[in-house]
């Protein structure tokens, strides 16, 4: 909801009406996987209903700040992110009550609890299209400064990069973790498994972190140590994504039974899409 | 800063009223689904599914014929892998039996399924019965 176009003046309705279709359209492409996912419809039904309803409301924050952060208005007031982000959303639901419906996934006759429920997690994902839409899809006009740089002057460069990696890890790890396949690869693999895929996301992150150095927005300030960029980028990101990792987890109710190693390898074998989509979400935006 | 005008147009990024209309209906949506949520966490601890099995049809199919049934789970909680078994009773005799497996009935919801039979279950008395579940 925050490109536009320089000239059609922000407040124009059709400006708007554009930027609504726009995020429509960045809510399906987000949400696709998901919404042809059926552990995402049962999960739609018997989740916990705590877990979901504090998913939605870390959402919230989460949109908020993400269209701040990957926004193209860099004089931006944060009343104006927080109506984006609501509108983002909004249209995520409304995204999901479309598509859903059309699939047969929701029809007459099902409980509200079903109905919500499923609308509610597919809204989760679509929200991330939906805000990431007018940044990404919408045509940037003259405004060819990239997100990164733009999210730097607002938050402030490292808080906005950390959200950045929390926000990417939660979305991948999110796309993944409603399949049963993260709990059996978790039973496949040994501890040495465990270690050496952790090994692996540290870096597989690592090499993204460089290769955003090469586009200018993540330039390393000159004489800055490789290991505090390790320290800083790296380690702080594989952190943040087996953290994001764990509670999405548990929010789906994969630490209900299992020793607790096992819940530690899940939550590295979730953390490694996590990580990747911490690292590539720094480097995207 | 709200009443100056802005001293670059393509950086004024008053929000209109249109949009304001829709943040506040998107965060009453947000906000009712929470709510709807909690209210539906708080409500009394949810009960075992309790499923009912209705004949919906008789008609044959391939060989034989075909049983469609619908269970409805009016329990609190999900019924997963819910098993419906159907015999065909003449008398005391039970003469020919049948089982299905539904995925999921969620609480609350419907889900249909078909027993099928070589005997016409029309010519016996046919007992539609849930058997057993695992939690999800």
């Amino acid at each position: 909801m925050s490109a536009s176009s320089p000239s059609a003046g922000r407040g124009s309705p059709r400006e708007f009406l554009v930027g609504l279709a726009r995020a429509f359209g960045g809510a399906i492409l987000f949400s696709l996987p998901l919404l042809m996912t059926m552990e995402m419809w049962w999960l739609g039904f018997y989740m916990d209903r705590h877990r979901l309803a504090l998913l939605m409301a870390v959402m919230v924050p989460v949109v908020v700040v993400l269209d701040r952060v990957a926004g193209f208005k860099p004089t931006s007031t944060w009343a104006a992110d927080v109506a984006d982000g609501l509108v983002a959303y909004g249209v995520a639901f409304a995204a999901a009550a479309v598509v859903l419906p059309l699939l047969g996934v929701i029809g007459p006759g099902m409980p509200a609890s079903e109905v919500v429920g499923k609308l509610s997690l597919q809204a989760v994902a679509g929200a991330f299209g939906a805000v990431l839409a007018s940044s990404q899809l919408g045509g940037g006009g003259d405004e060819e400064e990239g997100v990164a740089e733009a999210a730097e002057e607002r938050l402030g460069g490292y808080a906005a990069e950390v959200f950045l990696m929390m926000a990417g890890a939660l979305f991948l790890a999110f796309n993944v973790a409603p399949t049963e396949e993260v709990v059996l690869i978790a039973y496949l693999m040994t501890p040495w498994h465990a270690l050496a895929l952790a090994a692996v996301s540290l870096a597989l992150m690592d090499a993204f972190v460089y290769a955003s150095a090469f586009r200018g927005g993540h330039a390393r300030p000159e004489g800055t140590p490789a290991w505090s960029v390790f320290l800083r980028f790296t380690v702080v990101g594989y952190a943040v994504a087996l953290a994001v990792s764990a509670y999405v987890l548990w929010t789906f109710g994969r630490f209900e039974d299992g020793t607790f190693s096992a819940h530690v390898t899940m939550t590295v074998v979730l953390g490694f899409p996590a990580a990747v989509g911490a690292a590539a979400a720094r480097l995207i935006l | 800063m709200a009443a100056a005008k802005p001293r670059h147009p393509e950086h004024h990024d008053e929000t209109s009223p249109l949009e304001w209309a829709l943040a506040a209906a998107s965060a009453l949506l947000v906000l009712g689904v929470i709510g709807f949520l909690l209210y539906e966490a708080a409500a009394e601890p949810p009960t075992p599914p309790a499923v009912t099995v209705d004949v919906v049809g008789v008609r044959p199919s391939g060989n034989g014929y075909v049983v469609e049934f619908e269970a409805h789970n009016e329990g609190g909680e999900t019924a997963a892998r819910l098993t419906v078994e159907g015999t065909l009773v003449a008398g005391a005799e039970e003469v020919e039996a049948s089982e299905a497996t539904l995925d999921y009935v969620p609480a609350g919801g419907r889900r249909g399924g078909g027993l099928f039979f070589t005997r016409d279950p029309r010519a016996y008395r046919l007992d539609l019965r849930p058997t057993g579940y695992a939690r999800p």
